[in-house]
């Protein structure tokens, strides 16, 4: 009973946690909170030395890579699970405390929070513990490509196949939805991240120039593509050259950067590629028919969508926001949620 | 013209008016489509063979007939896609999308006409749980009826039947209820004069009882109760006993008159609260112990002295050999002990 004019209370959440970014819904109140998934720690010393969080989301993430020695910053999700049980915990906590407006009640609200479907029992576990030690009183799991779908707008109820795309920063997940539930669901731990990697690779390799991962991002995201386009665009770049040790500036092509992201992006299309082959063959005329949605941060990324016509010959359409897909599905099944069963994950 | 591209989806809704503000101002986002790709040279197989789509689709798209297209969702990503390939403005050309075709909520429950379980194979069976139950309403049952049901329940309704059913034995029952009301054996020959009688009218009393006058019948039956402590024992017995008394003894004629007086060597107690009262005679053995309810009389026959014990004195009238006897002196806490010589 107590629990019950507690949750009265504290608003039900249904939470992205991503290793990109954390999206927070508040139920009846829409996206709340949006902010990386960083966490950046301090470690005190002296007579009472202790380890506190000196800043999370947006501010940690601009320490990131420019943190003297005494700061630490993490990012506590890898490959979209959690790889930092306590600091993950401490960051469920912060966000969740950012979009409780009560203070006096602590919340201890429902919390519907998505798991890669690819994810071991292991570690949905541990994403569920964090959510209860974070102040959830019930935790429900839902499948990352499910909410995707139904942040997507696609008919995930009706008897036709639909397939989504969820590119995140951690994971790749493609999933083959119909009748309100999985039918196929594949995960490679290919993302956002992934590709940030492969252009610091290729430019440490080709042009022996050491660039940090938010610079990474940054040429990603302006001038990354997946596929070969008409037009040509260059970026001015600087690191640190590896040879004589100074900062220095270059400039960099879109051409060189599909070079780079030729490997993990390959690694997509075979994840996708192999999802369409397991697809029983009925699906597969539906998805024909009307192709993939791609959502997710990666699906930003330019001609992506391309990328996997030419690779699949299926129709492809990125998905409108597709950033706040997963948040949106999980809010409209949080919505919902006392109505369905079958959408949510078991352990 | 472009109208007519939209009436095919919906002719019937009632936004067409919303629908028309922008289809008058510009052509519909199917024929803009169309044009830009005439402009560009393309047949729509081209298109469709850049988009992955079916030229049928194509078609549809540039015609607006969204029946035969796959949904909000799709129809605005292909539209997008058409754009991006013709180098329009995608987002220009989805925010002219009818407004009809704006996503709206998804439904996410699977739709049924019926719902109904599945029956359980292997679990426990439905009638097992109706004896767990049968078995349970039972329990609370006896539960219930022990409590709330008084002990002496069977009792009393034994007599009240007798009573009605046999009237015969009511004089020998009147005659032996004060001594029977006290579980005292030895207490009738302990007093001799009523003793005698009791069985001697018994036999003559039924026949006389029943021929005699109807007055002597409603006395009888509050009296034929000696085993429910009912109010009047004491009372009745004076005129109970005339009847009785009047064919088999004289003596016992005369007790009316004087309340019984014949009985004099015994111990009256009136009650006008409920009080618990003991009386031992002079072996020690109880001859009276029982909680006696307000209004009622008891007399109490046996051999004297009388070791009496009377809880709640202030609201119980003692008579000895007819005479009252001050309780509250000897009470304490409102227990009176005394001893009647």
């Amino acid at each position: 009973m107590f629990s019950f004019l507690r949750s009265y209370f504290s608003n039900d959440l249904a939470i992205d946690l991503g290793t990109a970014n954390t999206l927070i819904y508040v139920r009846s109140k829409g996206i709340v909170l949006d902010e990386p998934s960083v966490v950046a720690i301090r470690l005190e010393g002296g007579p009472n030395a202790k380890k506190t969080i000196q800043a999370v989301g947006r501010e940690a993430k601009e320490m990131l890579g420019k943190a003297p020695g005494t700061i630490t910053v993490i990012r506590p999700m890898k490959d979209g699970v959690i790889a930092d049980f306590t600091v993950t915990e401490q960051m469920l906590k912060q966000f969740i405390k950012k979009v409780h407006d009560s203070k006096l009640l602590s919340p201890s609200p429902r919390i519907i929070i998505c798991v890669p479907s690819g994810s071991t029992q292991v570690e949905r576990r541990a994403i569920r513990e964090s959510a209860i030690g974070a102040g959830a009183s019930q935790v429900f799991l839902i499948e990352e490509p499910m909410a995707a779908a139904i942040g997507a707008g696609l008919p995930v109820a009706e008897a036709t196949g639909s397939m989504v795309v969820d590119i995140g920063g951690g994971t790749t997940e493609v999933g083959v939805i119909s009748l309100g539930g999985m039918v196929y669901a594949g995960s490679v731990r290919v993302g956002g991240d992934k590709l940030d990697e492969a252009i610091i690779n290729y430019i440490s390799r080709n042009y022996g120039m050491l660039i940090g991962e938010n610079t990474a991002e940054n040429i990603k995201k302006t001038i990354g593509s997946a596929f070969p386009g008409a037009e040509v665009r260059e970026m001015e770049v600087s690191g640190i050259n590896k040879a004589e040790g100074i900062p220095r500036k270059f400039t960099i092509s879109s051409n060189e950067i599909l070079e780079a992201l030729t490997e993990p992006l390959n690694n997509i299309v075979s994840a996708v590629k192999s999802a369409l082959e397991k697809t029983p063959p009925e699906l597969g005329a539906d998805i024909a028919d009307k192709g993939m949605v791609l959502t997710g941060g990666g699906a930003l990324l330019r001609d992506l969508d391309r990328l996997l016509m030419e690779e699949t010959g299926l129709p492809v359409i990125v998905a409108e926001e597709p950033l706040t897909c997963v948040a949106r599905g999980c809010g409209l099944a949080l919505e919902k949620m006392d109505k369905l069963g079958s959408i949510f994950a078991s352990d | 013209m472009s109208e007519e591209n939209l009436d095919p989806s919906s002719p019937s809704l009632s936004e067409n008016v919303e629908a028309e503000a922008p289809a008058v101002m510009q052509p519909a986002v199917g024929e803009q489509l169309r044009a830009a790709r005439e402009a560009k040279g393309m047949r729509s197989a081209d298109v469709a063979q850049a988009l992955k789509l079916s030229t049928r689709q194509v078609d549809a798209l540039e015609a607006g007939d969204w029946s035969g297209l796959p949904g909000q969702t799709f129809i605005r990503g292909f539209v997008r896609n058409y754009a991006r390939l013709l180098r329009l403005d995608p987002d220009v050309l989805v925010g002219q999308l009818d407004p009809r075709l704006m996503p709206e909520l998804p439904r996410l429950d699977v739709s049924s006409s019926i719902s109904a379980a599945l029956p359980r194979t292997g679990g426990p069976q439905r009638r097992d749980f109706m004896v767990v139950l049968a078995g349970l309403l039972l329990v609370v049952l006896a539960v219930l009826a022990f409590f709330f049901v008084p002990p002496d329940f069977w009792q009393s309704r034994l007599a009240e039947w007798s009573a009605a059913s046999a009237r015969v034995d009511a004089p020998a029952a009147e005659s032996s209820a004060p001594t029977d009301a006290a579980p005292a054996e030895p207490a009738p020959p302990a007093a001799p004069p009523p003793a005698p009688e009791a069985p001697a009218p018994a036999a003559a009393a039924a026949p006389a009882s029943a021929a005699s006058t109807p007055a002597a019948q409603p006395v009888l039956q509050p009296v034929s109760q000696p085993s429910q402590p009912l109010p009047q024992p004491a009372t009745p017995p004076a005129p109970v006993a005339a009847p009785a008394a009047q064919p088999a003894s004289p003596p016992a004629a005369t007790a009316p008159a004087a309340t019984a007086p014949a009985r004099a060597g015994g111990v009256q107690l009136v009650f006008t609260q409920p009080s618990w009262v003991e009386i031992r005679d002079r072996s020690g053995q109880i001859i009276f112990s029982q909680l006696n309810p307000a209004g009622s009389q008891r007399y109490v026959e046996g051999e004297p002295p009388f070791a009496l014990v009377v809880g709640n004195a202030t609201h119980v009238t003692v008579k000895y050999k007819g005479k009252p006897v001050e309780l509250s002196q000897r009470s304490k806490d409102d227990v009176a002990r005394l001893t009647l010589e």
